[in-house]
């Protein structure tokens, strides 16, 4: 089986960014990746997640969300003037309060979408490894290093 | 024999043990004022190291054999078993091998390309990562050092070396520190975010005599009213730091001068890249940094047993500028007098510096412990003294180089500065602000005694890593 995800992007007052919860069905266990697109920084959390972020009681009226351009069924509801759009087996989402809005983009979670696996570094905006190891950057900071090396070496 | 040979391998097995505990327990970063915890963790990665360092400590040394079946244990406390194999190997460390400086330079020199880059608007962060492992990566080991630190001041070592640094290399390295935040193309928004800026701002626009605010620090504070008289409140509380950072870099300067001639550019270098001044960075505290810099002054002048009269009027303006600090620093100076008084070495001008300042410091102690000045005073399990080095204020007070280097330096200690030292750090697991006391210390004296005292190859590339990494925190130290 997929590992089952959901990746959320987070849009909080100016800035913007991806949470992606990773669930483990055999352990119970749920971890975090945050991704921020703006740092270009990828970090993975390894703890417990309240499961009040990603689930929420079945309330409100009916309706449907449109996740990669598939309807979903789901129930919208406002708790504590907070707007909440819950899938009909309680996978939230959207939410929606004053200056915050966390929208689900991706998932494989049964029930709700069967998407692959995000690209991480794509969604990061570095185009190689978690810090930003590309080619390129590999070649530049060697040579720079390597000089800075041999002039230290020399002057120190 | 390999075993009589004397060889640099426990120095590797050393490094290699050090290395594997950020892999265990994942590397704290701070990049523009966000800590990431866990970046580079790799258990699997980590165990192999562990257990080629256990290798290689025993065919250095074939009776250090067990700690192979030893590093096999990490697999279920991967830290503590890390931390352990490289108390054996440095143990078994008899000199430190030719090959420590090309691997300091190294480091060095990934650290000098990151700041460049970086200046130029380049960032390639895992440049940082290097300098990191050894730095940041080493939090929970921190108290342990510390407390190392108290054991090691009990076997004096006489005076030491001296080594010269330009008189000038201090101030500028305070510069740098404090202004890299201010520079337009690293920090758009044109001020340093030096948190604590907003509650003096705050007090500037409506300023009070009463609340624990003012009575903490009414000197620092009649200070800042008398100068939002001339300059607006505004630029006046946000450009505090780099005045501060220049008044503590210049009393050590003094401290380091009246302790031994000559020693003053190497201590006001050390304190202008240390990590209590980047906590200071981080975190705002002015008046705390305010206050210790005066205080320093005065310690300068009781270490020289000169100007009574001047030393412990410095030391009331620094009891004015911030309580909290002052009874620290003084009850550490206090814990030494009575030291010197109970063995008989107490000389008159100790006796008289003690008439005068002590009974104010019994009713600053009590009013504090009495719970005027509020004080959080509690039991600190390992996990919180992990997250007071690791994470509070943004890790700035997370170096264990630092930290490592300077307690080797209380050998060469006099005991006015043990005194300090030692009160502070057993008060460490009972307080609720461990690293407030850290930053507080003078610990930059005990770095430029143990860094003179180092190998001629060894002693710049050692300080210009430490440079390097204090630079790249205050780059760091601006928000995104």
């Amino acid at each position: 089986m997929d590992t089952l995800f959901l990746l959320y992007k987070v849009i909080e007052g100016n800035s913007t960014f991806f949470s992606l919860y990773i669930i483990n069905i055999t352990s119970g266990h749920v971890s975090l990746v945050n991704v921020n697109p703006m740092t270009h920084v990828i970090v993975n959390y390894s703890l417990f997640v309240s499961p009040g972020l990603i689930f929420a009681p079945l309330s409100g009226a009916p309706t449907t969300f449109t996740l990669q351009g598939r309807p979903v069924e789901a129930l919208e509801s406002v708790v504590h003037g907070e707007e909440v759009l819950v899938s009909t087996n309680g996978v939230v989402l959207q939410k929606v309060a004053q200056g915050y809005n966390m929208t689900l983009v991706r998932a494989n979670f049964p029930g709700v979408a069967n998407d692959s696996f995000p690209d991480l570094s794509r969604l990061a905006g570095v185009r190689g490894g978690p810090l930003g190891l590309s080619p390129w950057s590999i070649f530049a900071s060697s040579l720079l290093c390597s000089s800075l090396y041999l002039i230290l070496r020399r002057f120190l | 024999m390999i075993s009589r040979r004397s060889s640099g391998l426990p120095f590797l097995s050393l490094l290699l043990s050090l290395s594997a505990i950020p892999l265990f327990a994942g590397l704290p970063l701070t990049l523009y004022r966000v800590t990431y915890l866990g970046t580079i963790q790799d258990k699997l990665v980590g165990l192999i190291l562990l257990i080629t360092a256990a290798v290689i400590l025993s065919l250095s040394k074939p009776v250090l054999s067990f700690s192979i079946p030893l590093s096999l244990i990490a697999y279920f406390f991967p830290v503590i078993t890390a931390g352990g194999i490289a108390v054996i190997s440095l143990y078994a460390v008899d000199f430190v091998p030719k090959w420590v400086r090309s691997l300091v330079l190294a480091l060095d020199s990934a650290s000098l390309s990151y700041l460049l880059l970086s200046l130029l608007g380049e960032r390639y962060d895992f440049l940082m990562v290097p300098s990191a492992v050894f730095q940041v990566g080493e939090a929970q080991l921190i108290p342990f050092v510390l407390f190392a630190g108290v054991v090691l001041g009990l076997f004096p070592k006489g005076v030491g070396a001296v080594r010269r640094v330009p008189w000038f290399s201090g101030i500028l390295a305070a510069l740098a520190v404090s202004l890299i935040p201010l520079i337009p193309t690293v920090n758009p928004k044109g001020y340093a975010e030096t948190m604590d800026w907003r509650f003096y701002y705050g007090w500037l626009e409506s300023p009070t005599v009463h609340g624990w605010f003012f009575l903490t620090r009414p000197l620092y504070l009649s200070l800042l009213f008398a100068l939002s008289k001339v300059f607006p409140a505004l630029p006046l509380s946000l450009y505090q730091f780099p005045f501060l950072a220049l008044a503590y870099t210049l009393s050590a300067y003094f401290l380091g001068e009246s302790w031994r001639k000559g020693y003053g550019g190497l201590t006001s270098l050390c304190a202008a890249i240390s990590p209590m001044l980047l906590t200071f960075l981080y975190s705002g505290l002015q008046a705390n940094l305010f206050s210790i810099a005066l205080e320093f002054s005065s310690l300068a002048l009781l270490i020289r047993r000169e100007r009574l009269v001047l030393a412990v009027i410095l030391s009331y303006l620094s009891l004015l500028s911030h309580v909290y600090a002052w009874a620290q620093l003084e009850a550490g100076i206090f814990v030494y007098v009575c030291y010197a008084i109970i063995t008989g070495r107490a000389d008159v001008y100790l006796r008289r510096y003690a008439l005068l300042t002590s009974p104010v410091l019994l009713i600053g102690l009590s009013l504090i412990l009495g719970g005027v000045f509020p004080v959080p005073l509690t039991y600190n399990s390992m996990g919180q003294t992990f997250f007071q080095f690791a994470l509070l204020s943004w890790g700035s007070a997370n170096s264990f180089l630092y930290y490592a280097l300077s307690v080797y330096g209380n050998r060469y200690m006099p005991g006015e500065i043990l005194g300090i030292y030692a009160s502070s750090v057993l008060a460490m697991p009972f307080t609720g602000v461990e690293q407030n006391l850290v930053i507080d210390l003078p610990l930059f004296l005990q770095l430029s005694a143990s860094t003179s005292n180092l190998r001629d190859d060894l002693f710049k590339p050692l300080l210009l890593l430490l440079a390097s990494w204090a630079m790249i925190m205050s780059l760091n130290s601006v928000p995104f």
